[in-house]
């Protein structure tokens, strides 16, 4: 897993490529702690996640609980099929909101 | 007449990509292979001589259908060499049977009404209903006149009414097929199961709790487990031996048989195929790689009787190697510190007794004595005597706990071995351990179980599982 962080206006955009799973979840869940001491808002860009497991998954909705502690928010975009499906039958595209791209995302934190 | 069913030389790369090498008419479509159905139809127009050409046998149809004595019809497979050329095949085997002919060629539904009786046309000459390309049905009637010379031969259609071909050409004809089925079409047709509520259809053994709901319409196979609060339906299909864990949700969906769904999931519009996940408008399909979400539960009656072989040259080997380690320390530590009575089998009562040792204060020997798993001595001695399993469940005593435990487990296999043990987990805090082994039993699991208690003992601290046994 490879991830790319970009600020951008009132939001940091973390762009996940490649494998979410049990081994790369720790380093993403370093890295998003890293970032919540100084920003609040946030944009998971998963255009380039092309594989997520339940362990994945859990360092995602960890991620969303620590930023909804800390007063912040994480909005996921560009959810491509396969991970999206992982998303549906884990009901867990109900507790993020999940947007077609990072304009709109952005758009929603103004 | 004869009934030759030309099943295709291979596989369909759709039917590939989704079930492997399943034999595409195995495929269940409203948990009945397809097959069956044409079987059914076969029997409906009277007839029972049947010939299953493949063009290399394969095992899959004959494993299942055998004789045909189960559709009171004679079942015999021919391989047809590498023609796959319909014409060609009619025609080699209209000159090697003397009688009518009819073929069914392809993979296709047959879409027909049980209780419309159809009728075959019966003046002499070449008849069809297929479509365009070549799938359906042929027939050849013989008699005076016989149009044998027509070369090629002037196809005539059959008259109504007439079964239909029903195209299934990818994954999302099977998904709309079952859920046409599901919504009524399979009344047309014989079905297993029984229904006791209008768009219901159970087959044996469905296990509901009394929190899980039906919402029709639904089909559901056979040995089905759904737990508290789950939600079936509308509009789905349950194959048989699937395991519905607490809090799911299956609707407008297709969950092949085998399977294990986990707990709180939602499946909506889609296929469950093993661990597959499939969305059929798409075409996407996703391997669930966790377990706990979606998994294959195995067949386990072949493996079961390899393992039960295969545990006592194990076990003996594991017998000889402590046996001087034992001989040696055994007397000088204490006797066992207890006995637990466990039970053998789920339904029994509590009779057999087991040894357990706990460390005692100052035996640094007994700790020598745990790492080389010196306390499954006896363990071992009954494994050989056919009185516990070399690894399975642990041996269970009766109490309130093991009892509701027991309900939960699929299987109980009381065992020297086990993967609570290997977890480190005590008696009373195993029951996750002891369910997550009953659904994921196999061979190389129980492998991994031995193996890796045997090394955990070498380099762990002392846990006996019975460390709290009698609190």
């Amino acid at each position: 897993m490879k991830t790319t962080v970009i600020p951008s206006g009132h939001a940091v955009i973390i762009a996940v490529a490649g494998r979410l799973d049990a081994a790369s979840a720790p380093q993403l869940k370093k890295e998003f702690g890293e970032l919540l001491h100084d920003n609040r808002s946030f944009i998971f860009d998963l255009k380039d996640m092309d594989f997520i497991d339940s362990t994945g998954l859990g360092c995602i909705v960890a991620c969303l609980k620590s930023a909804v502690e800390a007063d912040g928010n994480i909005k996921l975009v560009n959810l491509q099929e396969k991970p999206r499906m992982v998303f549906e039958i884990t009901r867990a595209y109900k507790i993020f909101e999940i947007f077609d791209n990072v304009d709109t995302a952005a758009e929603s934190y103004n | 007449m004869k009934c030759l069913i030309i099943c295709p030389s291979e596989s369909p790369e759709w039917s590939r990509d989704y079930f492997y090498d399943l034999c595409p008419y195995m495929i269940r479509i409203a948990n009945k292979p397809l097959l069956e159905f044409l079987l059914d139809l076969v029997t409906l127009l009277d007839l029972k001589d049947i010939v299953i050409i493949q063009r290399k046998l394969d095992g899959f149809l004959a494993d299942y259908f055998r004789t045909g004595a189960r559709w009171n019809v004679n079942i015999s497979y021919e391989s047809n060499g590498d023609t796959t050329d319909i014409a060609a095949i009619i025609r080699r085997e209209a000159a090697k049977n003397q009688g009518d002919l009819l073929f069914i060629n392809g993979i296709f539904f047959p879409d027909y009404d049980h209780a419309v009786p159809y009728e075959l046309p019966t003046e002499p000459g070449y008849y069809r209903t297929a479509d365009a390309s070549g799938r359906g049905f042929y027939l050849i009637r013989r008699g005076t006149g016989t149009p044998e010379s027509e070369e090629p031969p002037v196809w005539r259609e059959f008259h109504a009414p007439r079964p239909e071909i029903r195209a299934l050409d990818n994954i999302r004809d099977i998904y709309r097929l079952n859920m046409d089925m599901v919504e009524g079409m399979a009344e047309r047709y014989l079905m297993p199961g029984y229904s006791n509520e209008k768009g219901v259809s159970l087959g044996q053994n469905v296990e509901l709790m009394k929190s899980a709901a039906i919402i029709p319409p639904v089909i559901m196979g056979n040995n089905i487990q759904l737990r508290g609060h789950v939600r079936i339906g509308p509009n789905a299909v349950v194959g048989d031996n699937t395991l519905i864990d607490t809090g799911s949700t299956i609707a407008n969906a297709v969950i092949f048989g085998n399977t294990y769904i986990g707990s709180d999931l939602e499946i909506n519009a889609k296929i469950i195929f093993h661990r597959q996940l499939i969305e059929p408008d798409s075409g996407q399909a996703l391997d669930i790689v966790d377990d706990f979400l979606v998994s294959e539960i195995p067949h386990h009656r072949g493996g079961e009787i390899f393992v039960r072989v295969l545990q006592w040259p194990i076990a003996a080997l594991l017998l000889l190697g402590q046996l001087p380690f034992f001989l040696l320390l055994r007397p000088l530590i204490d006797a066992p510190s207890g006995y637990i009575i466990y039970r053998p089998k789920k339904s029994a009562p509590a009779t057999r007794m087991l040894p357990f040792y706990l460390p005692r204060q100052g035996q640094h020997l007994f700790k020598l004595f745990w790492k080389l798993s010196l306390d499954k001595f006896a363990l071992l001695w009954l494994v050989l005597r056919g009185k516990l399993y070399l690894v399975g469940n642990l041996p269970l005593p009766d109490s309130t706990w093991s009892n509701e435990l027991l309900e939960d487990l699929r299987t109980y296999h009381p065992a020297a071995f086990s993967f609570s043990e290997m977890r480190g987990h005590c008696l009373g805090e195993q029951q996750i351990d002891e369910i997550y082994y009953s659904r994921h039993r196999s061979l190389w699991f129980d492998a991994v179980i031995m193996i890796r208690s045997l090394v955990l003992r070498l380099i762990s601290p002392v846990k006996p599982i019975y460390r709290n046994f009698g609190d």
